[in-house]
């Protein structure tokens, strides 16, 4: 019960995290090339991270008690996802929905709570990875702001989800390169 | 009414657009690099046929009937040949997998995409048209006059510059005509061995058919464009050859009237 | 005598005309005209051989259409087109009926050395698109744009008229890549190597088709369409590769 408590304080605090992500971007003169691949990329992530985030209150693994804050964590989400697509707009682009991504999962993705937390480590650990790079690279200093800032949501939900599994957490993460991070995810982007 | 059948076109491009509209939509960009990619690559494609399909046409006039007419149906091949498969057969021949494309990789010599690629898609379709005509005309000088040179100690050479050519130059003025005005016109082989692109290979020819469903109008302008470049060219080639057999054919090595003495 | 030559041949020139004129408006019965976009060609062949076909750039056939071609369908790579036609009262109300994605292709022997789409930026490479009022073009720039490569177009060496001409090319070892469909590297597969974009710069690519107002055959193009929309013709197009039109999530 105890480890069941901790595990959906530490959802909490991560669910706080991604509300606190959320940011209304006002509409920017043209980003750079840069700019938009890093926005681009972070929408399709977090529209992943949504999928994740339903998928693993469905499957039940995690926890009955876990399943409020996967869903507000999956708000978070798509709020984040929002907000990118706001940056794109402004920029004078369309951004992509969710309809357009056809999301592909492991078979045993969400088969044990183990398997469940793996999953949703590998994919936010590259998406954290890539906001770390855009914060550093990005010119425009509202966008590096919002960067900053979704870099550390991701960070508060990879605790969440690393920490009572045992697994460790890094002192320093590492950036990832926009190509690195897309090879990542490329399986589960579909 | 077949005059009509083949003027109507040529008038309804004139007619549909206002004279004031057609010089501005010539203004465009597409239009001035396409009339300088044009004008550039069938200026040196004309120089190569010129200087390559004289001496050749002269070549093939002075053999023997039977070996004439064989070499003359190969060079007129091309003719008859739909611009689709002379883009095919250019690829095939120069193309990067084709017959010389390991030897020129070799040679470093890369034309794929450039102006060259455009000049040889044009030489390829145009000269047979030049060397046709050429033929004909050389053959048309009558072999007495060459022959005179000969007995008065000229040599080939000379025979060549000094009589033959100057009376074969009505022919070979209408065929450089011919074959500048097929030139110009080129199309399939030249964007199936060059491509298409704006200010490097992109032609007039290329440029109508790109401009036709973004602005008709500058599609209008470029093929009135053409017209009048090919009318003029037609034209003054006219004028020159009717010039030139109004002249009193000058007769070789006779005493210059005006002398100095 | 020439006089009667001369009449003979318009004779039998003016019936050549009105031969072909009354063969193109046909009746219930004879094969519908459908002019579509260029990447479709090898698929609606496999579907349905029957009708007359017309293949190419879909900029290419709304302009045709517009000028009165004799087609009874048109089916385009891009909605622009089809919505376009629609309202200038050209055709009757397009409806999607499927999708696609973008490819990267390059010749199997790989003259630049090219492994994934960012090499484009770093190393030489004749690049060939289609025209940016291509279907195929437009989604091209698409894609560099979502992915930060723009720059990449100063590669660019040919813009074609249509995808297969890029394709073609390619396929040749003319150029060093080009931008297609997924599907149009299928029937080349053993002459080009994909290079896979990433599915987050892939731009949202919808096929529209529809009955032209004009057309003669309007109950006979209609229940094509329905063929194609149907079992059938959804199975045809996925066996090709192309995508199921995604349903808007809630």
């Amino acid at each position: 019960m105890t480890r069941l408590l901790s595990r959906r304080r530490l959802l909490g605090v991560a669910a706080g995290g991604v509300a606190l992500a959320t940011v209304r971007v006002p509409a920017a003169p043209a980003a750079s090339d840069d700019e938009l691949a890093y926005a681009n990329f972070g929408l399709a992530a977090s529209f992943l991270a949504a999928d994740y985030y339903l998928r693993a209150a469905e499957s039940g693994k995690l926890g009955a008690g876990a399943r409020p804050t996967l869903r507000s964590n999956r708000a978070g989400s798509l709020a984040q996802a929002r907000a990118l697509g706001d940056l794109i707009t402004g920029a004078g682009d369309t951004p992509a929905a969710a309809e357009d991504f056809a999301f592909a999962w492991p078979t045993n993705a969400f088969a044990t709570a183990a398997n469940a937390r793996r999953t949703g480590l590998a994919v936010l650990r590259p998406t954290l990875g890539a906001y770390q790079s855009a914060a550093a690279t990005v010119a425009m200093p509202t966008y590096r702001v919002l960067y900053a800032s979704l870099g550390a949501s991701l960070g508060q939900q990879i605790g969440a989800l690393a920490g009572p599994a045992g697994a460790r957490l890094e002192p320093f993460p590492v950036a990832m390169e926009l190509e690195a991070a897309s090879a990542a995810l490329e399986s589960y982007l579909g | 009414m077949a005059l009509a059948f083949l003027v109507l076109p040529v008038v309804a491009i004139f007619a549909r657009v206002p004279p004031g509209e057609l010089l501005s939509a010539l203004g465009t960009e597409a239009a001035k690099d396409a009339l300088v990619v044009t004008v550039k690559t069938n200026l040196v494609s004309m120089a190569l046929i010129l200087a390559f399909g004289t001496p050749a046409a002269y070549w093939i006039a002075t053999r023997e009937p039977r070996l004439r007419d064989v070499v003359v149906t190969l060079v007129e091949l091309p003719l008859v040949l739909p611009p689709a498969v002379a883009g095919i057969g250019l690829l095939a021949a120069f193309g990067r997998l084709g017959l010389l494309g390991g030897t020129m990789d070799a040679l470093g010599i890369d034309i794929a995409f450039t102006q060259t690629a455009v000049v040889l898609a044009v030489t390829f379709v145009a000269s047979p048209f030049y060397v046709r005509t050429a033929v004909a005309a050389f053959e048309a000088v009558d072999p007495a006059l060459p022959a005179a040179a000969r007995t008065l100690g000229a040599g080939p050479g000379r025979v060549f510059f000094r009589v033959a050519l100057p009376l074969a130059a009505g022919g070979l003025g209408a065929g450089a005509a011919l074959a500048f005005a097929r030139g110009i016109g080129e199309f399939g082989a030249t964007i199936m061995f060059a491509g298409s692109l704006e200010g490097r290979t992109q032609t007039l020819s290329l440029a109508i058919y790109e401009q036709f469903d973004l602005d008709f109008d500058v599609a209008l302008a470029i093929s009135a464009l053409l017209v009048i470049v090919s009318g003029t060219v037609l034209l003054s080639v006219k004028l020159l050859t009717r010039w030139r057999s109004g002249s009193t054919t000058p007769i070789p090595f006779a005493p210059s009237t005006r002398t100095s003495s | 005598m020439s006089h009667r030559l001369a009449s003979l041949v318009l004779a039998l020139v003016v019936t050549a005309f009105a031969a072909t004129a009354a063969s193109a408006r046909t009746t219930a019965a004879s094969p519908l005209t459908i002019y579509a976009a260029a990447s479709l060609t090898q698929v609606f062949k496999v579907l349905d051989p029957a009708p007359n076909y017309s293949f190419a750039g879909s900029n290419a056939l709304e302009t045709q259409i517009r000028n009165g071609a004799p087609a009874d369908i048109f089916a385009s790579a891009a909605p622009l087109n089809t919505q376009r036609l629609y309202k200038a009262g050209i055709v009757d109300k397009p409806v999607t009926f499927t999708a696609n994605r973008l490819a990267l292709i390059v010749p199997k022997s790989n003259p630049a050395g090219i492994r994934s789409i960012y090499d484009l930026r770093s190393k030489p490479v004749k690049l060939v698109v289609a025209a940016p009022a291509v279907p195929v073009g437009g989604y091209t720039l698409t894609v560099l744009r979502r992915m930060g490569l723009s720059g990449v177009l100063s590669k660019v060496v040919s813009r074609e008229s249509d995808v297969k001409a890029v394709t073609g090319k390619v396929a040749l070892g003319q150029a060093d890549a080009g931008f297609v469909y997924v599907t149009d590297a299928r029937p080349v597969s053993d002459q080009v190597t994909v290079v896979r974009i990433p599915a987050w710069a892939q731009p949202r690519v919808r096929y529209e088709i529809a009955v032209v107002s004009k057309s003669p055959n309007k109950a006979a193009a209609r229940a094509w369409i329905t063929m194609l929309q149907s079992a059938r013709g959804q199975t045809a197009l996925e066996n090709a590769g192309f995508l199921p039109v995604p349903k808007p999530s809630t």
